[in-house]
């Protein structure tokens, strides 16, 4: 599973700035911020809105398949997050502000409003701009957050009637 | 309700200091056969383990709970620029509890090409054939049937034959195996013959101790001798210091801590000498996705069972590779394919209809191939760089284009690449699209189940940091037994030729202490 390290931060000057320039949180518009329904362990606030809406676009709802909202995955990526490396959680956060930023926005791709304020279509071409970018290093931090993503709701068993998969076979009697 | 086998001991409730013959740092396949060994020479033997003890009674067959507790980072290890996933275990027993049991001699001519180009000395395929045969009685090491192979394998078995490639079956470290599949996961019947249920239980019945949980931090160097090792107790849970300490006095120190860690031990240990940490290899692994009519349900069944070595040899110039099969669990699927979305979710719909090949890179052979390179930050802690060249992005689109033919002619309806924006090729014809696709960093995934190198091992000064007897050139007493010590990768599945390393070590490591 390919996701985040540490290592973000030094992903090159070019990246470590426009993450540290996502950090202090150089907005053009503040945030539509969503409640979690769990204290948070991890993230803040924000960034935890931001993660809600990347997680609403990248598993959006689709019939058979449970709602990630109803699932909690935003919640649980924040608790995966919370019991691992405190250096992996500060950059993944970095990493959602980033993708937040209105600045960082309009300078990749020419949008001043910040993620989470977007429709869900131009969500999308976000998303698609970062996972296409000629950038290595936008590429990375869509890597990061995808990893993430998938692996905490393709793990959920509520899940696994969606894709087929039956789960794991009865041993037969092994104690 | 205790049980865990005696000389496993798991928290440590005060500073603890201990005396010993060897102190062994790491329990996989390195660490255990060589603690067995000196342990039934009659040595007092310490192993540190910063895993968690976990057996069959934990293994549940779960994903999301099996990577998170089983492997390196939490199942998040990628090198640097998280380009490659680096697939690597972390508990009693190392990576042989989560491997896919396939097992190989290293080659010959790979032997050969570290006598002529590292100055091996004395390890010829003669020499080691003993230390092979002795492992392989131990560990049920066996040919698996090709007519046990799940349908997942049958794949690259049928679609090699019909293209006229070599390809057979796989030998495996198993017993009784109930083929579930399960196996990157921890076995739940105990028929993977993996280090904590086979090497540790024989060296406990020898008197060996086993201190899980604990981080080998440090080895104190003196005058060109180890003297101490100092360990870090960690929270099994959350892997975190309990701020507890293990100070270890032994006559010989063994890291057999698994490439990446074992250089990563020895640059926190004040040995940097320019070349710890430096060719380090990974076998880096491509793959393809092919989509059948009929289930395959390549979850289920022994994970891997068929192999081809049709392309290890790509004449000079050129880095070879070899194809084996990957599990196709949930999770695993759904990170490797890099869409999101409704495409995302279309494509998971088909699990059950999904087949997929992996194409292992033979990396180190080339001149111009330096592998990758580890160091430490401030606080000690791993960084790993590895730069994917050109040679390496040709094998890469060659190894993809194969993969697909042999989908094709096994009867997939669809291929599909893990491009961050994939190649989907229907008929021979689409080919020549992953002909023009980009490979390299970021722009598809790339794994790596096979760490090597780091503490090459050799005669050559400039380059080797142990010398053929796996002795640190220069701390008199500190010996590597892990894949670390391989100069080159090994163009096969690692794990029994460490097994047969270390078997082969011990007596030389016997002998320095005597």
């Amino acid at each position: 599973m390919a996701i985040t390290r540490r290592t973000l931060l030094r992903y090159g000057l070019g990246g470590g700035l426009l993450l540290l320039a996502g950090g202090a949180g150089l907005s053009l518009q503040p945030s539509r911020r969503r409640a979690p329904r769990a204290p948070l362990r991890a993230l803040d606030e924000r960034s935890f809105s931001v993660l809600a809406a990347v997680v609403d676009r990248m598993l959006p709802p689709r019939p058979g398949y449970p709602s990630a909202a109803e699932l909690g995955i935003a919640e649980r990526v924040d608790a995966f997050l919370a019991e691992g490396d405190p250096a992996v959680a500060r950059e993944f956060r970095q990493a959602l502000l980033l993708l937040e930023n209105g600045l960082a926005g309009f300078l990749f791709d020419g949008r001043a409003r910040p993620f989470t304020r977007l429709p869900p279509e131009a969500q999308d071409r976000v998303l698609d701009a970062w996972r296409t970018s000629a950038w290595s290093f936008r590429r990375m931090v869509y890597r990061a957050l995808h990893g993430l993503c998938m692996a905490v709701y393709f793990t959920c068993p509520e899940v696994f009637p969606a894709v087929g998969y039956p789960g794991p076979p009865p041993l037969g009697g092994a104690p | 309700m205790s049980a865990r086998p005696t000389g496993v001991h798991e928290r440590l409730d005060d500073d603890l200091d201990l005396v010993c013959d060897v102190c062994v740092i790491g329990s996989g396949a390195g660490g255990a056969v060589v603690a067995a060994r000196l342990a039934a020479m009659g040595l007092e033997v310490v192993i540190l383990e910063e895993g968690p003890y976990r057996d069959r009674r934990s293994f549940r067959m779960d994903e999301g709970e099996a990577y998170r507790t089983l492997y390196q980072d939490r199942g998040l290890r990628a090198t640097q620029d998280l380009s490659i996933t680096i697939l690597q275990g972390r508990a009693v027993g190392g990576s042989t509890v989560v491997n896919w049991t396939t097992c190989f001699r290293v080659p010959d001519a790979v032997l050969h090409r570290w006598a002529r180009d590292f100055g091996v000395r004395g390890l010829s395929p003669e020499t080691l054939a003993p230390h092979f045969q002795a492992v392989e009685a131990r560990l049920g090491i066996a040919e698996w049937p090709a007519a046990a192979a799940n349908a997942n394998n049958r794949v690259l078995f049928e679609g090699c034959r019909k293209l006229g490639y070599e390809v057979g079956p796989l030998r495996r470290n198993v017993r009784g195996c109930a083929n579930l599949g399960y196996c990157g996961m921890g076995c739940p019947v105990d028929a993977k013959q993996a280090m904590h249920v086979t090497y540790l239980p024989d060296a406990f019945a020898h008197g060996a101790r086993l201190y899980a949980n604990v981080r080998a931090h440090r080895v104190e160097v003196r005058q060109g001798r180890a003297v101490d090792i100092l360990g870090v107790a960690l929270d099994p849970e959350t892997a975190r210091p309990t701020g507890r300490r293990l100070r270890v006095r032994p006559k010989a120190v063994v890291a057999s801590f698994g490439a990446l860690n074992t250089p990563t031990l020895l640059l926190r240990s004040g040995l940097d000498d320019g070349k710890v940490g430096k060719r380090t290899f990974l076998h880096p692994t491509v793959a393809m996705a092919s989509f059948f009519d009929e289930p395959v349900q390549a979850f289920y069944g022994a994970p891997q069972s068929i192999g081809s070595h049709h392309f290890a040899d790509r004449g000079p110039g050129r880095i070879g590779f070899f194809l084996e099969t990957p599990p196709v669990h949930p999770m695993l699927a759904a990170t490797a394919f890099p869409a999101f979305g409704q495409q995302q979710l279309e494509l998971m719909s088909r699990l059950g209809h999904m087949q997929a090949l992996i194409a292992l890179a033979i990396d180190g052979f080339l001149p111009e191939e330096a592998g990758g390179t580890v160091r430490i930050d401030r606080d000690g802690r791993m960084r790993f760089f590895y730069p994917i060249g050109p040679p390496l992005e040709e094998a890469f689109c060659a190894a993809s284009i194969e993969m697909a033919r042999i989908q094709l002619a096994a009867g997939a309806r669809e291929v599909r690449s893990l491009h961050l924006e994939p190649v989907v090729v229907r008929t021979e014809a689409d080919l020549p699209r992953l002909e023009r696709a980009p490979y390299g960093a970021l722009r598809h995934s790339i794994f790596s189940a096979h760490q090597m190198g780091g503490c090459p091992m050799g005669e050559d000064e400039d380059v080797c940091v142990v010398d053929s007897t796996l002795r640190h050139r220069r701390v008199d007493n500190l010996f590597v037994v892990d894949g670390s010590v391989f100069p080159t990768s090994l163009g096969v599945n690692p794990s029994e030729t460490i097994y047969a390393l270390a078997h082969w070590a011990a007596e030389p490591i016997a002998a320095a202490i005597a």
